[in-house]
């Protein structure tokens, strides 16, 4: 090690508890800012894994056809297509999902409510079973071709319960007015917390009732191996798609992140529609839009990522919170450090008149200081990171049952911590410049102390 | 031959809104391998003199030149660099670095710069110095573990360690009681005729002066007396008349 950075080093020890203060201080900073952003980014996981089960994949294709009569049909005739356009992604696709839905009035004795019914294939969607939270009944019915699994809000609001028979009326896909019989299994939280769980039923059935030709279906929805290819893949299933048939706009590329920058309120308005559009697709609900007449199936591709826009936010406020209490600090710890500095300069002047004197230049003065302010912030640092992986390993053990909105933030009742290197590398950078312009001042006042004046000092 | 050299140096401090003439014009030549001693009361100028010729200070007027190089006309770097290459330094209350044990206090000139010394030898050189000034069995402790005279021992070693043409030593006994500085004198000289290194200390105690083989003494910023004994004589030497004013 180089003389000086020996010394440096050896000084942080010299005043063990004014280091292990500043060191504590920045310790506690690291710790803060690494938690709630590891936490974040776990919650992101966890809410797009949960979300994920529910809607029934990472990437919606959902296709639409205008009949004769000029109504619009929710379905995709033109499978050929989407077959082809999938081969693109293959490597990437862990599952194929095709679910069906459709609005329905649903009816138990003399009360009725509007909701969406999905039709899922309850074979390939275990994670789906898996994920529900049963609150009455149990899936064990599931064995019943018009069994139903109901959201908690809409069977209260029948007055239903598990065990019991409800009535659908629905309209098939050609207009006509269809009634069905559906047995209550379960009844499960509505783990979206805004209605969006749907009502979910047998994807045969359902599609019987819907007059659904054999071999067509409503929408397909992916599952990939790594949800970060997300976006590439969507974009190469669109771009296929858009060369060879009708395609919606997305509302992720063109709108969010659109280049025709809109005056603000027309442009929330227009995010406002999309959201609307997407979840209706989504999630069926008759979102009706006003567009040009158009042949053939006209297709629709959204990811998870698109309704994430609100998760996203929440965790962009969350973290730009920690980011500003992680600056608030270090400009206390910097004022700190300065302090500090001042005194160790006052402390050491016959020291560094010592050092001057037999021939250590100035900026090897200044490089002593600035090296003991390095190694109190990276000591600091490391302590901060070592005590956040404590907390995070052992939050991450215990589980969380009975709270329903939270479980959508967490995985299987255990809040997930994801560190992220870029952040934590970026937050430690920011520390260490931080550190170094604090001890600037005094390093540069210690670097330019005359030797004869130092030397008489009396310290 | 003169390895220090004073040409009517002048230095004045500024002191408030007046000035004080610590040093007021002094000419006089150090020998190579000299054992000189300052002497003056206090307030006489010692230190200013030996911190320019320390060149941790510079004259307000007239010249030092040390080893050759006049001092008034280099920068803080190159003072810095002629300090490292030509002196060592012995300070009245030791200055020891206390994070540093005793080897890596004598050790720590050495790596301020470029050194001719493989590992091998410099670690020789600074336990041959160690051993020297008797500090063989402390080798390892730092500097609050041992006794004002031991630590001046380790200064001297220190002062040695790059084996500087000229070490200067303020006051090195002023700390000391007098048989410690005593001792401590009498090791510089020990290191002197050994390593033929030239010593210039300073004192305000005239029992001390008694081993040097040149003596100054200064009143009020002038020189009132430069003479030469001969090597171990005690009479002065005839061939340098005394200067009086
Ligand atoms: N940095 C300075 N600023 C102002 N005056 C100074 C400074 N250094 C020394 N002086 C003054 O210069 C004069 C000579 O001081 P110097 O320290 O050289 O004396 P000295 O012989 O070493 O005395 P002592 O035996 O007390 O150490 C004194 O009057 C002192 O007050
Ligand atoms: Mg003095």
């Amino acid at each position: 090690m180089k003389p000086i950075v020996r010394i440096a080093f050896r000084n942080t020890q010299r005043q063990r508890k004014r280091s292990f203060l500043l060191g504590g201080a920045i310790a506690f900073g690291v710790l803060v800012i690494t938690i709630i952003n590891a936490f974040t980014a776990g919650m992101i996981v966890n809410v797009k894994n949960n979300f994920s089960f529910i809607a029934g994949g990472h990437i919606f294709i959902s296709g639409k056809e205008l009949s004769d009569s000029g109504r619009v049909i929710t379905a995709i005739n033109d499978t050929a297509i989407v077959d082809e356009s999938l081969k693109l992604v293959e490597p990437f696709v862990k599952k194929v999902n095709k679910r069906s839905s459709s609005l329905a009035q649903l009816i138990f004795g003399s009360w009725e409510t509007n909701h969406t019914i999905e039709g899922v294939d309850w074979q390939k969607e275990e994670e789906l079973a898996a994920k529900l939270v049963i609150t009455d009944g149990s899936l064990e019915g599931l064995a019943k071709p018009n069994a139903m699994v109901l959201p908690k809000p809409i069977a209260r609001r029948l007055g239903v319960v598990a065990g019991e028979t409800i009535l659908a009326r629905l309209s098939t896909i050609t207009g006509q007015q269809n009634v069905g019989e559906f047995y209550v299994t379960a009844i499960v939280e509505d783990q979206t917390n805004f209605g969006a769980t749907s009502a979910y039923v047998h994807l045969d059935y359902l599609n019987d009732l819907l007059s659904l030709n054999s071999g067509s279906y409503q929408m397909i929805l992916l599952f990939l191996h790594d949800m970060a290819t997300m976006d590439q893949v969507s974009n190469v299933i669109y771009g296929y798609l858009k060369e060879h048939a009708e395609v919606d706009p997305r509302v992720q590329l063109d709108l969010y992140m659109g280049s025709n920058k809109k005056e603000d309120a027309e442009k929330e308005e227009e995010i406002y529609e999309a959201e609307r559009k997407v979840m209706a697709q989504i999630f069926g609900g008759g979102y009706m839009n006003d567009e040009e007449p158009w042949e053939g199936t006209k297709f629709a591709v959204m990811t998870l990522n698109d309704f994430m826009q609100p998760v996203m936010a929440m965790v962009g406020i969350l973290n730009t919170v920690a980011l500003v209490v992680f600056l608030i600090l270090l400009v206390i710890i910097m004022v700190g450090i300065t302090n500090t500095f001042r005194m160790i300069l006052i402390e050491r002047t016959r020291e560094i008149g010592t050092m001057r004197s037999f021939g250590m230049q100035q900026k090897d003065v200044r490089n002593i200081f600035l090296w003991e302010a390095v190694f109190i912030g990276l000591g600091g640092a490391l302590s901060g990171l070592f005590l956040a992986w404590v907390i995070m390993t052992v939050v991450g053990f215990i589980k969380l049952d009975g709270y329903p909105v939270l479980q959508f933030f967490m995985n299987n009742g255990h809040f997930t911590f994801l560190i992220q290197p870029a952040s934590v590398i970026m937050n430690l950078l920011i520390l260490l410049v931080m550190t170094l312009f604090a001890a600037y001042m005094p390093a540069r006042a210690a670097a330019r102390l005359r030797p004869a004046d130092a030397l008489r000092a009396h310290y | 031959m003169a390895i220090v050299e004073l040409d009517n140096v002048k230095k004045v401090y500024p002191l408030g809104k007046t000035e004080v003439q610590a040093v007021k014009g002094v000419s006089f030549t150090i020998d190579k391998g000299d054992f000189l001693c300052i002497i003056g009361p206090s307030g006489s100028g010692k230190s200013t003199i030996l911190n320019m010729i320390g060149c941790i200070d510079v004259p307000t007027e007239g010249r030092v030149i040390i080893a050759g190089k006049d001092t008034g006309k280099l920068n803080d770097f190159q003072l810095t660099e002629l300090r490292h290459q030509v002196l060592g330094f012995i300070f009245q209350s030791f200055n020891l670095i206390p994070v540093l044990n005793v080897y890596e206090n004598v050790e720590f000139p050495l790596l301020l710069g470029k050194s001719a010394m493989s590992k091998a030898e410099r670690s020789e050189w600074i336990n041959y110095l160690i051993d020297a000034v008797g500090l063989a069995d402390w080798r390892r402790h730092k500097p609050n573990e041992l006794s004002g005279g031991q630590r001046q021992r380790v200064a001297i070693a220190r002062a040695l360690a790059t084996k500087p043409q000229i070490v200067l030593a303020d006051e090195p006994t002023a700390n000391l009681d007098s048989k410690t500085g005593e001792t401590i004198i009498e090791l510089m000289k020990k290191m002197n005729s050994e390593l033929h290194t030239t010593f210039v200390f300073s004192t305000h105690d005239s029992s001390i002066m008694a081993v040097a083989d040149h003596i100054i003494r200064l009143q009020d910023g002038l020189i009132v007396e430069n003479v030469h004994r001969s090597a171990g004589g005690n009479g002065r030497n005839p061939s340098e008349a005394a200067v009086k004013p």
